[in-house]
């Protein structure tokens, strides 16, 4: 049983790192639109089928 | 009726019988219900973006062309000084963060980043679809930022810039902040809790004494954040209240986070004791959690304000007299100066107060007085900022700075309304008082009683009557119900800018309302056409005629307009009326006295006893029909006038129009009183006269004129069509300008007062049910664990209740 003294720290240590990954994500604006990205995958999936001009268009695309 | 049309195939309305326009997109040919939307969905096949048919969740929004002046006013946003308040500026590179109209899903968002994508010049773009925003960065020497603009409206799509709300930057930083002190708490709490199981099993006895010792060490150190950081809102809430002398929800939360978590410190170090770290940090968990999405809705709502509050550039032509040469410039019209010269087309919005020097016009004031029809201005008339000019150009000799204008006194008096409204006492806020002293009183004496008895375990029976009575449930009860509430709210199409309007909506004792744009549309329609032809030939006519008028009367034509009816020759007569050949034959509309002078016939009987306004259409020697035109009113007016008349709300009809227009809408609305003819001030003091006898006073207003009562009302509803100051000072604003809804708001606001009741009497009931056992000396830690998370869920499952449709 003693290897949960040290088994806890490291968990702990853990926690830690999730909570600084989460602060992370609060600063760089993760959080902020929730509804729209989860989406986006679906109109990426479209481009073969189309004109070539729109894979121009799809290239410079910001993201 | 013929055969069924299947709805516009952009934006879902019905399309009219005569309009046959389609385009074709993805090989098939879509039918289109106006000009406005066959170019946009061009636009959107031209450039290869169907994608977004196929993916939208919603229909598109009826597109409409943009008119010459919203050109104008596009490119006054490249005049530098203009640009300069809304852009950052980092080298060539330009930034600026602009509202989107009608974004209404990811498609939408899609659509603008590549449409967008396709400028050259473009640096950056994203569209955020929760708070409709575009943030865009772009090469300033390659493009301009009206180019971009107009780029979206060719995709059906009106972006401007807008006054970021100091609010909106407070409300997203506070929630950023609350969502990593939520994060901490819940990060926390799973981790005591899992040692704290590990004591509770610790009954059987299996556990070793030193490694109790270790787990509860543990437990300090990992609740150390939830109290010192994340709790720290609750403490700086109860301390500001305690120095105000006041005292709110958050001073018993504090002194239950604090003692509990002190009195643990204790136990653990001395060994003895129970300790309640995972109450605590479930208690702070919870706590947050409602606070949080407490302030996501506030967040939400000071977004949607501010997007509200559209920078529409204010330009003026300033004339340059240099040797007698005359030189046009477009200066924004904040820099105008006194003793300059500006010019103002018909149509323009006056730039600054003065007085006229070239030209007769007539001016639509309605927006400072709330007086409907346009006013005769003559040479050596006063003009004001923000009203209309209507007829003719006309030459302006500014008279007052800016601060000195009449529209900066409204706001002026508007501002010291915001500060002498008056605050009404929440049910929270009253009964935290309660709470505060029993939970003291109560654990005050089971200390005393065991002292007294002899006992030893005195201090921690105090200690569980503390986490016993621990408010969570009680402090989640309003919070939760507001949130739920205040986003079925915006369902409806009213947006709550203020956490308390719901409370005070159930307690409203008069309503005073403002007539134009409020009550009724602000807008004139035909009420009756006496002609001796066909009735749709007379208004094709009219309309021909008055196509290219900007007179407030015009409008109620356009739909009659028919390219069948050619006009030419258009004469406008200043105040009277307009002449005009139509189809080669000579017309005549306009006022009684404008006919009598231009027709050389005998007019029936001036009619003047009417609270409408009536127009006459002649040929020179014939009468051809007497129309009369009306300032419709609201549909949903009536209905709700009636409904609060039946839950006993007393009415008032508030209005600067001193015309009989005023008495007739009171009558036909059976509105309980009428005061016409009242200036800003006037209103102001007519409000404060019912607030001081005690009267719970809301307003409904759409003007500049009304900003200076919205601010003092006690709650205060602004029109969406009506003006900024109006919308900026009023804690809710009807985004559909749909009145009916208020009805649905204030059924809303009372079920959420009963819910509110239901969940005190829950969260009390089981504080008191929970504490003769604590007094006792019988209530283990994990019963008050499980108390109190299960008695919070209870309280929010109930408030969610709110969220369903209501009727």
């Amino acid at each position: 049983m003693n290897i949960i003294f040290l088994l806890i720290p490291m968990a702990i240590a853990v926690i830690v790192i999730a909570g600084y990954i989460f602060f992370w994500a609060v600063k760089s604006d993760q959080f902020e639109d929730l509804e729209r990205h989860g989406s986006n995958i679906l109109f990426d999936e479209d481009v073969p089928q189309h004109s070539q001009s729109e894979k121009e268009n799809n290239d410079v695309s910001p993201k | 009726m013929t055969t069924l049309k299947p709805p516009c195939y952009h934006c879902g309305e019905p399309i009219p019988q005569d309009f046959t326009e389609h385009v074709t997109i993805e090989n098939v040919d879509r039918d289109m219900c106006c000009h406005g939307c066959s170019a946009v969905a061009q636009a959107i096949v031209d450039n290869n973006l169907t994608g977004y048919y196929r993916h939208r969740t919603e229909k598109g929004v009826k597109a409409t062309e943009l008119v010459p002046q919203e050109l104008l006013n596009l490119q006054s946003y490249d005049l530098t000084e203009i640009e300069q308040e809304f852009t950052q500026t980092n080298g060539t590179i330009k930034e600026v963060i602009l509202t989107v109209e009608n974004v209404t899903c990811a498609a939408c968002a899609w659509l603008i980043e590549r449409k967008l994508a396709t400028l050259s010049g473009i640096e950056q773009c994203s569209v955020n679809t929760s708070s409709a925003r575009l943030t865009l960065k772009w090469q300033s020497d390659q493009l301009k930022l009206s180019e971009i603009l107009l780029a979206l409206a060719q995709v059906g799509y009106k972006a401007y810039p807008f006054k970021a709300d100091v609010a909106e930057q407070n409300e997203v930083a506070a929630s950023k902040d609350y969502l990593r002190r939520l994060i901490v708490a819940g990060l926390a709490t799973m981790q005591v809790m899992m040692f704290a199981m590990a004591s509770y099993f610790d009954v059987i006895g299996s556990l070793s004494d030193n490694l109790n010792e270790y787990f509860r060490y543990i437990s300090l150190l990992i609740s150390l954040p939830v109290v010192f950081y994340a709790s720290s809102p609750f403490y700086k809430n109860a301390l500001s209240a305690l120095f105000a002398k006041r005292l709110n929800m958050d001073v018993p939360v504090s002194l239950a986070i604090l003692l509990a978590f002190i009195a643990s410190a204790f136990a653990t170090i001395t060994q003895q004791g129970e300790i309640y770290f995972e109450s605590v940090c479930m208690f702070a968990f919870f706590l947050l959690l409602g606070r949080y999405l407490e302030q996501i809705t506030k967040r939400k709502a000071a977004q949607n304000s501010s997007n509200l509050l559209k920078l529409i550039p204010s330009t003026a032509t300033l004339i340059n007299q240099t040797n007698s040469e005359e030189k046009y410039q477009q200066v924004p019209a904040k820099t105008l100066k006194r003793g300059q010269y500006v010019l103002i087309k018909p149509g323009e919005i006056i730039p600054a107060d003065g007085v006229i020097t070239k030209g007769t016009t007539q001016c639509n004031e309605a927006i400072l007085t709330g007086e409907q029809l346009p006013i005769d201005k003559a040479l050596g008339d006063w003009v004001f900022a923000s009203t209309i000019n209507h007829d003719q150009t006309i030459e302006v000799q500014v008279k007052e700075e800016r601060s000195e204008q009449l529209i900066s006194k409204i706001i002026a008096l508007q501002e010291q309304a915001t500060l002498d409204k008056p605050k009404l006492a929440t049910l929270a806020d009253k009964l935290s008082q309660y709470v505060v002293f029993s939970i003291l009183f109560l654990a005050g004496f089971t200390y005393l009683g065991w002292w007294l008895a002899g006992s030893d375990h005195a201090l921690w029976s105090a200690l569980a009557v503390l986490v016993a009575t621990c408010p969570c449930a009680l402090s989640l009860a309003t919070p939760s119900a507001y949130t739920a509430a205040t986003s079925q709210l915006q369902q409806l199409g009213l947006l709550v800018k203020q956490g308390n309007s719901l409370d005070v909506l159930t307690q409203l004792t008069h309503i005073c309302f403002d007539k134009t744009g409020t009550l009724t549309t602000g807008s004139f329609v035909i009420k009756d056409c006496d002609s001796i032809i066909n009735r749709t030939t007379t208004l094709s006519i009219i309309a021909a005629i008055e196509s290219q008028s900007t007179h407030p009367i015009a409008n109620a034509f356009k739909p009659y307009f028919d390219n069948a009816f050619t006009v030419t020759n258009v004469e406008n007569f200043q105040g009277g009326g307009l002449s005009a050949v139509v189809n080669n034959q000579q017309y005549h509309l306009g006022s009684y006295e404008f006919i009598c002078d231009k027709a050389s016939i005998s007019l029936p009987i001036k009619i003047t006893n009417t609270n409408s306004v009536i127009i006459y259409l002649a040929t020179t020697d014939e009468l051809i029909a007497t129309l009369s035109l009306n300032d419709d009113i609201r549909a949903e007016s009536k209905q709700l006038i009636n409904q609060l008349q039946t839950v006993g709300i007393t009415t008032t009809l508030l209005t600067g129009d001193n015309s009989k227009n005023a008495n007739y809408v009171g009558q036909q609305l059976n509105i309980d009183h009428v005061k016409q003819g009242q200036s800003p001030q006037d209103k102001l003091s007519y409000l404060k006269s019912l607030q001081n006898n005690d009267a719970i006073v809301a307003m409904f207003g759409d003007g500049v004129n009304d900003a200076p009562v919205l601010s003092q009302a006690h709650l205060s509803f602004a029109m969406n069509n009506g003006a900024d100051i109006a919308k900026s000072s009023a804690d809710i604003v009807l985004l559909h300008d749909d009145l009916s809804k208020v009805v649905s708001a204030i059924t809303l606001a009372k079920k959420t007062k009963r819910i509110i009741t239901q969940n005190f009497c829950w969260a009390l009931g089981y504080n008191l049910t929970a504490v003769p056992f604590a007094i006792v000396g019988l209530l283990p830690p994990y019963l008050a664990a499980i108390g109190m998370s299960l008695s919070s869920i209870i309280v929010v499952s109930n408030s969610l209740r709110l969220l369903k449709d209501i009727k």
